[in-house]
């Protein structure tokens, strides 16, 4: 059985890179997206158990992802974790009428990051 | 009310035309039109013209009375419905 | 004929009658002031005083001598009462509510009360009258004579009689008696008289029958057919004479302010009246009567010319026509008609005119003398009433001994025309005091002086024909020869008849004076006050107005007047209000009041000199009265002021939405700023928390790892530091936080220093600085280290965007045009889209791809920082390929 595929899409290299390791080590397999459109690309190629998404994307923005992810018949099950910062209230509750999961707020910590994942993609493969 | 209203702006505008039309008709030059050698049945005509308008004059002023009267009615039985009197009224 | 004892007796008789019905009349009106004495037939009838022997005799004498004329003395009356609306229902109304006793006391009561103008239009009515009533002991002493002439009427008729004063004397003496016994009886001297109302409302009704009956007599037994009766007819009826037309306007007018401004015409309409809907009945009842009694004079003239002998006196035709052709009882009648219409208006007139000399003549000088007096009891009150009757002697006698003097000559009608003319010369003031705030007693009394004075001038003086005052000659060519000054002609005005050219000269001189005279001076506040109270009487009124006047008076001095002037029963009424502690100083309100009751019995300006006495201090308060006084004018103004307040407030409000709004806006801008600092500020913190804890978690990384991770937290360390300073330079930067040292300094050092900071990170990045043009001698205002940053600012942004495969950047200065300087960094890089041209200088604004390192405040400082020295920073494409930023500045030339 092949792994666990988590699609991370934000737009800060490091913050990936950190997402990246901690996921890696947790025996997820990872795909990084910098941008919305490389995004789409990628959900749209291969099958993936989460979807962590950055909400303040350059060019297309995590909210207008998200739209599209909800609006695919196959993505629409797709557990997706935003990631907000606070004070950013009106960006949460649009994420949560669009159908966000799960909520996690920068700066996270990696404990929580990878439970929440592990929890999202086990209730999928069930 | 409206009605009444406009009725009693109908009337306070007759009373005011009343006197302009009574003069209009009663001195030159329109009354020179009627000092003709004339006669209607053995009468000079200016003197059925003068008495003929008195009489229309006295007529319009009665019916005039009429209609504020029943103004004046109207007013204060509105002043009493309010509870106040108009000047004057003893 | 009749004999002369018959006449006496059904004379008396008839007297009796009327005494009886005002006896009557006294009592029912006491018992029931509403009834019938209050209805609007009596009063219509009483008003008809207008038609006085003038009219009973002297109609029919004028129609068979000038036609058509005699009509315009019943027009003018006509067209005013049917136009009552118009004035004559403000009028009434104030006349009613300020109880005024006469012309006089109205004029002087709404000039600010001025004793001056009560007593100059006494005078003038007082002379003016005289002729009047002259002409009605002359009226009544022919028609006496006629009707019991030995030798029958005719005879009577067609010569000339001389007068019989001692007829006339006993008729004036019967006047006196009745006037008095009927007027002045009443201890209550009140403004209304109803007895004596009830005897003229019977009288009215007498000699209208009784003239109708002489029409009907005549023209059922005389004429019989139309074409009979205009055989002889004037030929002025069938086309208009010379000088008809202005006659004819003239003597319209005059009749018209006549029936208004003859002082016992003011009494029985204004003075008598007791409710609109008298006065509005009279509109149309009156007209009537007056078109019933002049029906059959023509008739009767036309008669009188076909069947009495040549030079019979038309005058006298009533009377004579039925008494030559056999109609003895009907001449009776006509008689009791004459005595009726003259002794109506004898009885009123005196009686209008001795409550206008005592309350404006004696009151006055007795007050002024002391000479009121001060005994309890009746005393005062009895003064009055004396005062009254011998004011009533006064008049008529003065009337006998003019007809004595002048042996009146004259025709009736030109007599009481003359009279007319006289009398109306208060209407300009009454009209003013009604309409126009502005009017005061100063023009008032210069326009009714002048007016008088012409009056007396061109039309009273010369009609004794030389007998009194002024010589024939002088009528004729002017005094001292000085023909403009002509009495019939002044300035050489002899296009009318004498009475027009009175009428226009005396009408013209006092309604100019009274306007000129008036906006010459401001009303004094009691004027003021008065004109507001007369003119907005159909305004609501309110309790306030007693707000104006504040005076202070005590009770029991105010009492005294009171109980002297009123008599102890109304003064009752007034003081004792069975308050269980009677009030030492009185109330404005019963001051008021008091004196309101005074001005009722002597007159206004009497009730204010009386009143005076006793206040010991008085305030018209002038903000109340500027509040008072044209409420129309103050609503208008309020409304506008309300109008332009609304606009103003409708301007603030949206000066205010507009703050608002852009408040709003910087709001949410402040808010979205915070909400991007904090984003700003959490991606590095995010990468350094996770980093760290990664390094914490993770002993068994090998040392490359750990270090790389270690590099990015330091790195991203290093980018929250820079943030941080940004935002302080920002806040640094905003309006008045922060003052610079400005000096004048040579932009081109700060460039060269700029691009020494900028070589180290050139030359890693392999990019390549050329130094192009440099201005010489430039000098610029501002801070050098703050231009350095802004310079270090672009050239590291070139250096670190150039994607180009031989990366330069290059640096020019230069001064340009219109006194400025301009430096610009060229780079050879992508490029700027044209739509990301003004963004880039928004906040935390970076390229899509650009991400690393910058914290997107670098460009909106530094073009603060330009701005801040006066000049601009911006965004054009470089010539070839590549982003050109342009920093341009004033130069300073000293």
């Amino acid at each position: 059985m092949s792994k666990t595929r988590v699609l991370i899409v934000e737009d800060e290299p490091h913050i990936v890179e950190s997402l990246s390791f901690i996921l890696q080590r947790a025996d997820f397999e990872v795909d990084t997206a910098l941008d919305g459109t490389e995004a789409l690309r990628r959900l749209s190629r291969h099958i993936y158990s989460v979807l962590i998404l950055d909400i303040m994307l350059p060019g297309i923005s995590g909210l207008d992802v998200l739209r599209a992810v909800r609006s695919d018949r196959a993505l629409d099950r797709l557990p997706v974790i935003v990631l907000t910062a606070k004070g950013q209230a009106a960006d949460r509750s649009a994420a949560e009428a669009f159908g966000a999961t799960a909520f996690i707020t920068k700066p996270f910590s990696n404990t929580e990051i990878v439970e929440r994942v592990c929890q999202l993609a086990a209730g999928v493969s069930k | 009310m409206r009605r009444w209203e406009a009725d009693a702006q109908g009337t306070r505008d007759a009373a005011t035309l009343l006197p302009v039309a009574a003069a209009f008709l009663f001195l030159p030059p329109f009354l020179f039109v009627f000092i003709a050698p004339a006669r209607v049945a053995g009468i000079p005509l200016v003197l059925i013209y003068v008495f003929g308008v008195w009489a229309a004059i006295v007529f319009s002023a009665w019916l005039l009375a009429r209609r504020h009267a029943r103004m004046a009615e109207g007013a204060s039985d509105a002043a009493d419905a309010a509870g106040q009197r108009l000047p004057g009224q003893h | 004929m009749h004999q002369a004892n018959f006449v006496v007796f059904v004379c008396i008789t008839y007297v009796a009658i009327l005494f009886a019905v005002a006896f009557a009349g006294d009592r029912r009106a006491r018992k029931n002031p509403a009834g019938l004495l209050s209805s609007p037939l009596v009063y219509t009838l009483s008003i008809s005083i207008y038609c006085s022997s003038w009219t009973f005799f002297g109609s029919v004498g004028s129609a068979a001598k000038n036609g058509l004329e005699f009509l315009t003395i019943y027009l003018g009356p006509t067209i005013v009462f049917a136009g009552w609306w118009l004035f004559l229902r403000k009028l009434v109304t104030v006349g009613r509510v300020h109880h005024t006793t006469s012309i006089a006391d109205f004029i002087s009561a709404r000039f600010g009360k001025s004793p001056v103008l009560g007593a100059l239009i006494t005078i003038l009515a007082l002379v003016a009258i005289t002729p009047y009533i002259a002409l009605q002991l002359k009226a009544l002493t022919a028609s006496f004579q006629v009707i019991t002439y030995p030798a029958g009427a005719v005879v009577a008729a067609s010569r000339p009689l001389e007068p019989d004063f001692a007829v006339a004397f006993w008729l004036a003496a019967g006047l006196c008696l009745f006037s008095i016994v009927f007027g002045v009886r009443n201890i209550d001297v009140n403004e209304r008289h109803h007895g004596v109302i009830a005897a003229i409302a019977v009288e009215a009704l007498v000699k209208l029958v009784a003239f109708m009956a002489v029409g009907l007599w005549v023209f059922f037994v005389l004429s019989r057919t139309p074409d009979l009766m205009f055989r002889n007819a004037p030929a002025s009826l069938m086309s208009p004479e010379e000088g008809f037309a202005a006659r004819w306007v003239a003597l319209c007018f005059l009749s018209g302010a006549a029936v208004i401004c003859l002082p016992r015409q003011f009494q029985v309409t204004v003075v008598e009246n007791s409710s609109e809907e008298q006065i509005r009945t009279a509109s149309w009842m009156f007209p009537l009567y007056l078109l019933l009694i002049n029906l059959f004079v023509i008739p009767i003239a036309m008669a009188g010319l076909n069947n009495l002998p040549p030079g019979s006196d038309p005058d006298l035709f009533v009377l004579t026509l039925p008494m030559t052709n056999g109609g003895e009882t009907v001449g009776l009648l006509a008689f009791l008609g004459g005595f009726s219409s003259a002794t109506s208006m004898v009885i009123v007139s005196s009686i209008a005119l001795s409550t206008m000399i005592s309350n404006h003549i004696v009151m006055p000088l007795a007050l002024r003398f002391s000479l009121v007096p001060t005994g309890g009891g009746q005393s005062a009150r009895n003064f009055i009433l004396v005062a009254r009757r011998m004011s009533i002697v006064f008049t008529i006698f003065l009337g006998f001994t003019y007809f004595w003097i002048s042996r009146t000559s004259g025709a009736l009608a030109s007599i009481g025309l003359i009279s007319f003319c006289g009398l109306i010369q208060p209407l300009p003031s009454l009209i003013a005091g009604l309409y126009w705030h502005r009017a005061t007693h100063r023009g008032a009394i210069a326009g009714l002086a002048a007016g008088f004075l012409i009056w007396a001038y061109t039309l009273f003086l010369p009609s004794f024909k030389g007998a009194f005052l002024m010589s024939a000659d002088v009528i004729a060519n002017g005094p001292f020869g000085l023909n403009w000054l002509n009495p019939h002609a002044l300035f050489g005005l002899d296009a009318f008849d004498p009475l027009v050219h009175a009428l226009f000269w005396s009408m013209t001189v006092n309604t100019a004076l009274l306007v000129i005279v008036s906006l010459l001076r401001e009303p004094t506040p009691l004027t003021r006050f008065q004109a507001t109270l007369f003119i907005d009487i159909f305004r609501r009124q309110t309790e306030s107005e007693l707000g104006v006047i504040r005076r202070t008076a005590r009770v029991s001095e105010l009492r005294q007047i009171a109980d002297r002037i009123l008599g102890p029963v109304e003064s009752v009424s007034l003081f004792d209000k069975g308050d269980v502690e009677p009030a030492v100083i009185a109330s404005d309100e019963l001051i008021t009041l008091v004196e309101t009751r005074l001005a009722a019995n002597v007159g206004a300006a009497s009730a204010r000199s009386l009143v005076s006495r006793v206040v010991t201090s008085e305030t018209i308060s002038v903000d109340e009265l500027k509040r008072l006084a044209g409420e129309a004018e103050q609503i208008r103004a309020y409304s506008a002021e309300l109008e332009s307040k609304s606009r103003q407030i409708e301007a603030t409000a949206a000066e205010l939405a507009e703050a608002n709004d852009r408040l709003r806006e910087i709001d949410v801008q402040k808010d979205e700023f915070l909400s991007q600092v904090s984003h700003e500020v959490r991606t590095p913190m995010t990468s350094i928390r996770s980093f760290s804890e990664i390094l914490l978690k993770n002993r068994d990384l090998d040392e490359s790892r750990k270090l790389h991770f270690l590099g990015i937290i330091q790195s991203e360390s290093f980018r929250l530091t820079r943030l941080l300073d940004g935002i302080l330079d920002l806040n640094f930067l905003e309006p008045g936080t922060q003052t610079w040292e400005v000096t004048v300094f040579d932009p081109e050092t700060a460039i060269d220093q700029a691009i020494e900071t900028c070589e180290p990170l050139a030359r890693a990045a392999g990019v390549r600085i050329k130094r192009g043009r440099r201005s010489r001698n430039a000098r610029v205002l501002g801070s050098r280290d703050r231009l350095t940053q802004v310079f270090i600012n672009l050239v590291s942004n070139a250096i670190k965007h150039n994607t180009s495969a031989n990366p330069e950047v290059v640096v020019t200065g230069a001064a340009g045009r219109k006194g400025f300087y301009e430096a610009r960094v060229t780079d050879n890089g992508p490029g700027i889209p044209l739509k990301d041209r003004e963004l880039i200088f928004t906040k935390f604004f970076r390229g899509q791809k650009a991400r690393q390192g910058g914290v997107g405040l670098g460009l909106p400082i530094s073009r603060q920082i330009v701005e801040r020295f006066g000049g601009d920073l911006s965004c054009t494409s470089a010539k070839t390929k590549g982003a050109e930023f342009v920093v341009r500045l004033p130069l300073r030339f000293d």
